[in-house]
């Protein structure tokens, strides 16, 4: 019974940063902590050195895993000051450490919410839904952190040691987790959410994020180190979209459209109709008509030589017409005018999803 | 009786026979009506409306939208005529909602072979005032700014959203959406949703010539789509009971189950007009 409850112990020691009894796995816990915080910062580092669209921003999901990975950064940076002036026996260290460990709880809050904004413009793409959404999602983070520095401020001053005290310093620590594993069921809801509806394969893994955090939950003297990387595979899935992105017009290209049909055949949805939109010569101001009118759920294919796909799920005559209709009408009524060539190309009643895009790629 | 199909040219002719609004929507895509003739006087219309006639999924139908006969008429030539065209269109089904039959149409849709009962229309008609109680208008609560009305928007994002919609398979009441113009709703009581300065929700609502009020669609995108329809629904609410007066209708059709269970919990007290109900397989 007694070693249950030093085993208890320890793992409470270990899942609130507190030291354990056992000075050796102390000393571990302390360097292997140190050094995992030195690579992951590391790592970062190179990770955004290495990747030239998340260094340059351009696109809204970058700067969100741009910022994100600078608050990771300043969490490892964080970590290692920690452990640097632990060991500095000066009056100042005690002070300097409550303001870096109250710092670092709040960005790690703020970077799980980074990451919940992340997955939701995944998702949807779309910056005012973001907007809108989470306008007031940074309050119950900053209120909770007001609450730990106005009760450990108190502590501190007054020197009150109590057990009733003990469990109230206890309640900020579970309000943070409770914020944190509350944006993950979020986010797990939202993807569940998009799934139901779309019929689309997606790049994100919720994982990739998920299972370092628990880990970190689990050995918290790692998680700063954890979060790092998690944040670098979860941007995996932006860079393998990438793989499947026309560079100059930011639609899909040809690959993406082997990929989708494989997707869809392999979870039997039907394959869609399509409208082949041929601008020779102006191609960049098709691509911007394209994305005046594309229709949200559907996809545009860049096919290269100026050609472009428009594919939809369930696609009437009626909006096939209205589609050639309102493309020819913007594009002759702009300011170089021009009439493109548009066909449309219906899916057949037996033809799987793979088919209709060899058909389409023949086609083209 | 000489039968004709009724055109652009020839509306004139039986245009005494039909109400406005129907007159007017002989124009459009889905549309058909034949009038018979004798000595120069119409004696018969005939006005119906394809349904589904482009949804794989459904059944093409014809809903027979105005029925008129005169007492001495002899209808089978009219309904000879009639069958020849839902047949050549494809139709599968044929059904009305009609008011006001007189004994002799009854007989002769009944000839026809339709099992005709009476039973509550599915559309329901209310005043603007009656909306005034609703309380999902909250009027002490402001709507956000990006719930915008029709007359805001211009005619390409007005297209760029139609698009969207019937992309989607959302034509409302309108099968022939993606061909009616922007003007045919009302500006300021239809509402939207901009979202990344595109349209991405849409209430329509047209004004019949008959002064009359009707909701033609209603769609909104995912993320957020239900508070968004809810929104643009407290938008043009609040609109029409600031623009319109108190005693001017409002239709609600219950065309399927999702808009019946709305209207039904918007307004549980209110029941359809009592009308002749029939349909067929042909």
């Amino acid at each position: 019974m007694d070693t249950l409850r030093e085993v208890g112990m320890a793992i409470h020691d270990l899942l609130t940063y507190s030291d354990t009894q056992y000075s050796q796995l102390n000393d571990f816990l302390a360097y292997s902590s140190f050094i995992w915080s030195f690579i992951m910062t590391a790592v970062l580092l190179v990770f955004i050195f290495i990747n030239p669209k998340l260094r340059c921003r351009e696109r809204f999901e970058d700067r969100l895993m741009f910022w994100e990975c600078i608050i990771v950064l300043i969490l490892n940076v964080g970590d290692l000051i920690m452990e640097v002036i632990f060991h500095i026996e000066q009056p100042w260290v005690s002070t300097v450490s409550y303001i870096v460990a109250f710092v670092c709880e709040f960005l790690y809050m703020l970077a799980i919410f980074q990451w919940l904004v992340f997955v939701d413009y995944s998702l949807y793409r779309s910056k005012d839904h973001i907007r809108r959404r989470y306008k007031h999602a940074v309050i119950p983070i900053i209120a909770v952190m007001a609450a730990d520095i106005i009760l450990s401020l108190v502590l501190f001053n007054y020197g009150m040691e109590t057990t009733f005290l003990n469990f109230i310093t206890d309640i900020p620590y579970c309000a943070k987790l409770v914020i944190e594993l509350g944006y993950i069921i979020i986010a797990v809801r939202l993807v569940k959410n998009y799934d139901k509806e779309s019929k689309e394969p997606k790049f994100l893994s919720l994982s990739a994020f998920v299972v370092p955090f628990i880990l970190g939950c689990l050995f918290r003297f790692y998680d700063e180190s954890l979060m790092a990387l998690g944040i670098i595979m979860t941007y995996r899935a932006v860079i393998k979209r990438d793989r499947y992105l026309d560079q100059e017009t930011g639609f899909y290209n040809r690959d993406y459209l082997g990929f989708l049909s494989e997707y869809r055949d392999k979870n039997e949805l039907i394959g869609g109709n399509g409208i082949l939109i041929d601008a020779k010569g102006h191609g960049r101001d098709m691509a911007g008509l394209l994305n005046e009118f594309k229709p949200d759920g559907s996809n545009i294919f860049a096919l290269g030589e100026d050609r472009f796909l428009l594919l939809s799920e369930s696609l009437r005559g009626s909006a096939v017409k209205m589609a050639v209709m309102t493309i020819t009408e913007a594009a002759e009524n702009g300011d170089e005018p021009y009439t493109p060539e548009i066909t449309s190309i219906m899916r057949g009643s037996d033809e799987t999803a793979g088919e209709f895009a060899e058909r389409i790629l023949k086609s083209a | 009786m000489t039968i004709t199909e009724i055109t652009e040219e020839n509306i004139s002719v039986c245009s005494e026979l039909l109400p406005a609004e129907l007159r007017a929507n002989l124009e459009r895509e889905y549309f058909r009506g034949l009038y018979g003739e004798d000595d120069g006087e119409i004696i018969a219309v005939i006005i119906w409306e394809l349904k589904g006639a482009e949804d794989e999924k459904v059944p093409t139908k014809a809903e027979i939208l105005c029925f008129t006969l005169t007492d001495t008429v002899d209808s089978d030539e009219l309904m000879q005529a009639f069958d020849h065209c839902v047949r050549e269109e494809g139709v599968e089904k044929i059904g009305f909602e009609l008011g006001g039959l007189n004994d002799t149409e009854m007989d002769v849709l009944s000839d026809y072979g339709f099992d005709i009962t009476e039973s509550e229309s599915i559309d329901i008609r209310v005043s603007v005032s009656d909306l005034e109680s609703l309380d999902i208008i909250r009027k002490d609560k402001m709507l956000p700014s990006y719930i915008k009305s029709l007359s805001d928007i211009t005619a390409r994002q007005y297209k760029a959203a139609i698009m969207t919609s019937v992309f989607h398979g959302r034509y409302g009441l309108l099968d022939d959406l993606p061909f009616l113009p922007m003007t045919r709703f009302d500006p300021d009581i239809s509402s939207c949703i901009i979202t990344d300065e595109k349209v991405n929700g849409l209430i329509l609502v047209h004004k019949t010539l008959e002064n009359e009020y009707i909701v033609e669609l209603l769609f909104a995108m995912q993320p957020d789509a239900n508070i968004n329809l809810l929104n643009m629904m407290r938008f043009s609410i609040k609109a029409a009971l600031r623009l319109c007066a108190g005693y001017e209708t409002v239709i609600l059709r219950r065309h399927n189950p999702a808009s019946a269970d709305l209207i039904n919990k918007l307004f549980p007290d209110s029941m359809g007009e009592m009308i002749m109900k029939g349909e067929r397989k042909l």
